[in-house]
């Protein structure tokens, strides 16, 4: 539950995001979506506390304040976020989402190893479970940082722009995964750019310009005058179809 | 008891304690991007040990070692507030507070009497390997008779040892992804605080006895050397300590031995050849393994090429 929330990098007068108020329901696949500059991913930021000031209003989760419930909750970050040179192999990306369970100084254990393990499963990546994260396509890298939230055991997965980059077959491969965990009862929040499937796939659409300008079932809170309203073009002249807004393809994904 | 024994082993010891000390520290601070840390823990420790000084009145070992572990970590505490509270980003903030550091020491030793404080030039920047001798009298044994810099860096050495064993995951997950490390509340943040202390006493620890040049070449290179080929944190860990160890070993030894390795008139600096040695040593490793890696992929491409044209020969 999100009342009157308002967040930002500096004084109050130049907060990013304003009264955003939004409850999101167990189990569903939510999106925020909006311009670039909008505060999609400050928003996203500043409910887990990520921000350098910190925000005002009420943020509340599962009815309880972040700091009680943090066991619940996963972050995933962009992409471009993480130093993807990084000496481990996708094993250990997804075993760190055990870290909190097995506590700060104990390593994690065969069985650990083995969650983590099923956690790649579920993503479909357990064959690439030893290659090095370098190694693998941006696809594959998303879904490793999905398989470490659900290693955690998140009931509530926030992303950051989790198809940034991604191919048409990454991106609906990482789709159907959320889909999927939604489906189990998860509810996953998404920082996402492509109206098209946030039309067809979502549950719901937050359309985030500096304050929440829409909120509701895609195909209610997509419509024209809204989107004109938070892009400041007709959106309609723009949106293609799946996957045709990736910057970049890319060809190391095997699927 | 011949020169071996009484001048080299001390002094390789020393070597090789401040390595481990300082080596295996120095993997979370290259992981972290965070190299020049060092140089910069290094150069802010002046004013402590001035203080330590001052507020003692003697120059004991421990009064300025731990003035300059408290002036380290206070360093990095202000450099982390100017970060979080100006829009200045970690690593110019780091660079601004160590620079003001440095120059609050150099304030304190010219304006509070403290110009007593002995601070060698040489000695600062290649420390006292050489003076690292064992002078075994009678009744001693060389252990109880090895210089004190020696102790302390065994207590460093143990220290950054157990820390990396107690913290090193936690260290990782906050290298790798530090939102997710502040979210899930899997790394908190007093980890990082304690890798920072550890860190800085190694510094302090091996200041004295291999100097400033060559802890800044333990904290980076060791990690650096091993970084191209390992395939975890506990594998660069361990390889950037056995790949440096032989190249600290041997480097103390041609400075030592220059006269007959080099032709040099006489010996070299020791700290100073080991640091040039592992410097040179990064560069090395990182073209071993582009050339390693260029052949095991070009090696299958040369294979299927080779088998294609026999299917392919002409009858």
């Amino acid at each position: 539950m999100v009342r009157d929330f308002s967040c930002g990098y500096g004084a109050r007068d130049a907060d990013v995001v304003r009264h955003a108020s939004f409850a999101l329901d167990e189990g569903t696949l939510n999106a925020i979506i909006g311009p670039n500059g909008g505060g999609k991913s400050t928003l996203l930021k500043g409910l887990l506390g990520l921000l350098p000031v910190a925000p005002s209003g009420e943020a509340s989760f599962f009815g309880k304040p972040l700091a009680s419930v943090r066991a619940r909750i996963a972050f995933v970050p962009q992409r471009a976020d993480i130093d993807w040179n990084f000496p481990a192999s996708a094993l250990d990306v997804a075993a760190m989402g055990l870290a909190r369970k097995t506590g700060i100084f104990r390593r994690v254990g065969r069985d650990g190893r083995a969650a983590a393990m099923r956690a790649l499963e579920t993503v479909a990546l357990a064959d690439l479970a030893h290659a090095q994260i370098g190694e693998l396509s941006g696809g594959q890298q998303q879904r490793v940082l999905v398989a470490r939230a659900l290693a955690a055991d998140a009931e509530l997965l926030m992303l950051d722009e989790p198809f940034a980059n991604a191919d048409s077959a990454a991106s609906a491969r990482l789709l159907a995964t959320l889909k999927s965990l939604a489906h189990d009862g998860r509810t996953i929040l998404a920082v996402h750019h492509d109206l098209a499937t946030v039309r067809t796939t979502f549950d719901r659409a937050l359309v985030v310009a500096g304050r929440i300008v829409a909120d509701g079932p895609p195909h209610m809170s997509l419509d024209s005058s809204t989107l004109a309203a938070a892009y400041g073009i007709d959106v309609r002249q723009h949106a293609r179809p799946f996957g045709m807004n990736a910057e970049r393809n890319e060809t190391r994904d095997p699927d | 008891m011949n020169a071996l024994v009484a001048i080299d082993l001390p002094a390789v010891l020393a070597a090789t304690l401040a390595l481990v000390a300082c080596g295996t520290l120095g993997n979370w601070l290259v992981l972290r991007k965070e190299a020049l840390a060092a140089d910069a823990i290094a150069h802010a420790v002046l004013p402590g040990l001035v203080a330590g000084y001052l507020i003692t009145g003697t120059r004991s070992a421990w009064a300025m070692l731990g003035g300059a572990a408290c002036a380290g970590f206070a360093a990095i505490l202000v450099s982390r507030l100017v970060a979080r509270t100006t829009k200045t980003g970690a690593p110019a903030a780091l660079g601004v507070v160590f620079t003001a550091f440095f120059a609050l020491g150099v304030a304190l030793l010219e304006t509070q009497g403290a110009r007593q404080v002995d601070l060698d030039p040489s000695c600062v920047l290649f420390g006292s390997l050489e003076t690292m001798f064992v002078a075994v009298s009678e009744g001693t044994s060389w252990i109880a008779a090895l210089p004190r810099p020696i102790w302390t860096l065994a207590a460093a050495a143990t220290c950054a040892i157990v820390t990396s064993f107690l913290l090193g995951k936690a260290w990782t997950i906050r290298a790798f992804d530090p939102a997710f490390a502040a979210t899930s509340g899997a790394a908190p943040h007093w980890t990082d605080d304690a890798r920072l202390v550890a860190t800085t006493f190694a510094i302090v620890a091996a200041f004295e006895a291999v100097g400033s040049v060559l802890v800044i070449a333990l904290m980076a290179c060791p990690a650096l050397i091993a970084a191209p080929f390992a395939r975890s944190v506990r594998g660069q860990v361990t390889m950037s300590l056995v790949c440096a160890l032989p190249i600290v070993v041997f480097a103390y030894f041609a400075a030592a031995h220059a006269e007959r390795v080099f032709g040099a008139p006489h010996a070299l600096n020791a700290s100073g050849m080991i640091a040039a040695v592992l410097a040179a040593a990064v560069p090395v490793a990182h073209l071993v393994h582009r050339v390693f890696s260029r052949a095991t992929r070009t090696a299958p491409a040369a294979r299927a090429t080779r088998v294609d044209r026999v299917n392919h020969r002409p009858a």
